[in-house]
């Protein structure tokens, strides 16, 4: 037999429906996020790209030990990077 | 006189208590309206170079350093706002809490755009740093709160939806910004100033939707066919703890430590990937570079869904041991990769560690709900994320620091990152052994009595939060 606050608890719970009108909610509710996440996805697919093509301009010459007085690599910036 | 009464009644929280026939899906769409907009924060540097050259005049423009604090002071009102608005967020609820929040992150960029336009450094710095780093403290923190309240069963799932919207948001600022600079530049302006514009309203309008969708369930809901675990769980607290108690605890401070432990060393690679990898592979190109970055931007988002869904299964306990020790190894096998020079090696360890640095921060909020229930878990994490800003500070000067040591000491560049890498996976150890001494909530720092019945499991006002002793 259910305690008292076990009764509480089902007549205060929110049934889950499907009806029709729910449906077309949760298909405008998960677009409106959703379109934008992809499209940023995808832009970072793009740019990813250039890692699976020819990651490496040249072959390290005596990459352990490299000349001291070389330039350092031009600082990217790197935006896409959350913290 | 009751607030509800009042004009803005529909923002109150009696207002947003989901009505029979409500679909919990759709909280996580308004969690993520929130979180994506303000994750544009981490974009933020794709406007460093157009703010540095506005006036075209080197003497008179900003210095990349005086831009640089913009981010800053908005990181660290991040964490401020968070801490100190977490309680009132639980009192009125998460639509005042997340429209305070597209106003202040709208309103950050309509000043700053003033700020481009009177050239005056300070409005940018009040504008995106102090507003708009309120308005990512409220809506990093109210959304998570209200998904925890909506998913008992699956916690962690329902927190990593929302924090990864929070890491997609960098990949859709940033191209967004530099599509709009693009749009309204012209031969005397770089469009800087149309661009906050622009992306001040809309981010405005965009988080407005969450906040108007937004819904807390009903005081002791539970989800159809629910039956919540009768067996004792070593670590999942069947009492609530306010958020003044809970920072009585020794746990709140070991997890403190474990997220600033975890944040210090991720942003040992976030912070220095693209030189990093140039300086470690030589012949590496700035194009792979910053290819390399994107795909950890994607790492990181897909690992805060991941793990902290796996949290729901394997515990909280158990997930941030696997973030701390398989992080510590592969911290400690990236050297071993630039000495073989493998690429593959460096990249596969570095996506793993993002994604479970991702992971952290998405299973932090549901490891808070384990140990303090749910009732003032917003305000706890709120608090909590003072250790990310603390992070954010002390892992780039580390990381920074080392570096140019090593190289002041005639460390090849290819090994400047040696040391630092070792350190890392050291703090990560250190991390290890603060999440294995975290302990279930002693019961006396409980609520003495259950909350009266208040819609959307809020504290009374005026409810005795004092320990129970």
């Amino acid at each position: 037999m259910a305690t008292p606050r076990e009764t509480r608890f089902e007549h205060r719970e929110v049934k889950s429906s499907l009806s029709p009108a729910i449906i077309l909610w949760l298909a405008i509710s998960w677009l409106w996020v959703g379109v934008p996440l992809a499209w940023g996805v995808t832009q970072t697919v793009i740019k990813s790209q250039a890692l699976f093509v020819a990651p490496v301009a040249a072959p390290a010459i005596n990459a352990a030990e490299p000349d001291k007085n070389a330039p350092v690599p031009k600082t990217v910036d790197a935006p896409q990077v959350q913290k | 006189m009751s607030a509800a009464t009042g004009s803005l009644s529909f923002l109150d929280r009696e207002s947003t208590v989901a009505k029979p026939g409500f679909n919990r899906w759709l909280v996580p769409p308004a969690a993520l309206a929130i979180h994506l907009a303000i994750g544009q924060a981490y974009a933020f540097n794709v406007f460093n170079k157009p703010l540095s050259t506005l006036l075209g005049n080197k003497d008179a423009d900003w210095k990349l350093s005086t831009i640089g604090w913009i981010f800053s002071i908005a990181i660290v009102f991040l964490g401020l706002s968070a801490a100190l608005f977490g309680k009132w967020l639980e009192r009125v609820g998460p639509r005042k809490a997340m429209l305070a929040s597209a106003c202040c992150f709208g309103g950050g960029f309509l000043v700053s755009a003033l700020g481009v336009y009177l050239h005056q450094i300070a409005l940018l710095y009040l504008g995106y740093g102090v507003l708009g780093g309120i308005g990512l403290g409220l809506g990093y923190i109210s959304p998570v709160s209200t998904l925890i309240k909506w998913f008992p069963d699956r916690p962690g799932m329902a927190t990593g939806m929302a924090i990864m919207g929070f890491g997609g948001g960098a990949m859709v600022g940033s191209p967004l910004a530099g599509l709009l600079m693009k749009h309204f530049k012209t031969a005397t302006s770089a469009g800087v100033m149309e661009t906050f514009l622009v992306m001040g309203v809309g981010y405005f309008l965009f988080m407005l939707y969450g906040a108007a969708t937004v819904r807390v369930p009903p005081a002791e809901w539970k989800p159809q066919g629910f039956v919540p675990s009768k067996k004792p769980q070593a670590l999942v607290t069947t009492g609530n703890v306010s958020a003044d108690n809970a920072i009585k605890t020794p746990s709140f401070y070991l997890l403190w430590a474990v997220l600033f432990l975890n944040v210090t060393a991720g942003i040992g690679i976030l912070g220095q990937t693209a030189v990093m990898t140039q300086e470690m592979f030589p012949g590496v190109t700035e194009a792979t570079a910053l290819g390399f970055v994107g795909l950890l931007s994607i790492f990181n988002m897909a690992g805060r869904f991941f793990w902290s869904s796996l949290s729901d299964y394997i515990g909280r306990k158990s997930t941030y041991a696997i973030y701390f020790l398989l992080g510590a190894c592969l911290y400690a096998l990236i050297p071993t990769a630039g000495r073989m020079q493998s690429l593959t090696l460096f990249v596969a360890a570095c996506a793993v560690i993002m994604s479970m640095y991702g992971g952290g921060f998405a299973t932090i909020p549901a490891y808070l709900r384990d140990l303090f229930g749910t009732v003032q878990v917003g305000a706890i994490h709120g608090r909590l994320l003072t250790a990310w800003s603390a992070a954010g500070i002390a892992g780039p000067v580390l990381v920074n620091y080392l570096r140019e040591y090593q190289l002041a000491h005639g460390v090849a560049k290819t090994h400047a990152y040696d040391f630092t890498m070792y350190l890392m996976a050291g703090l990560l150890v250190l991390g290890a052994i603060c999440n294995f001494l975290v302990r279930a909530v002693d019961a006396r720092f409980y609520e003495h009595a259950k909350p009266a019945v208040v819609p959307g499991y809020g504290l009374p006002t005026g409810a005795n939060v004092g320990p129970n002793r």
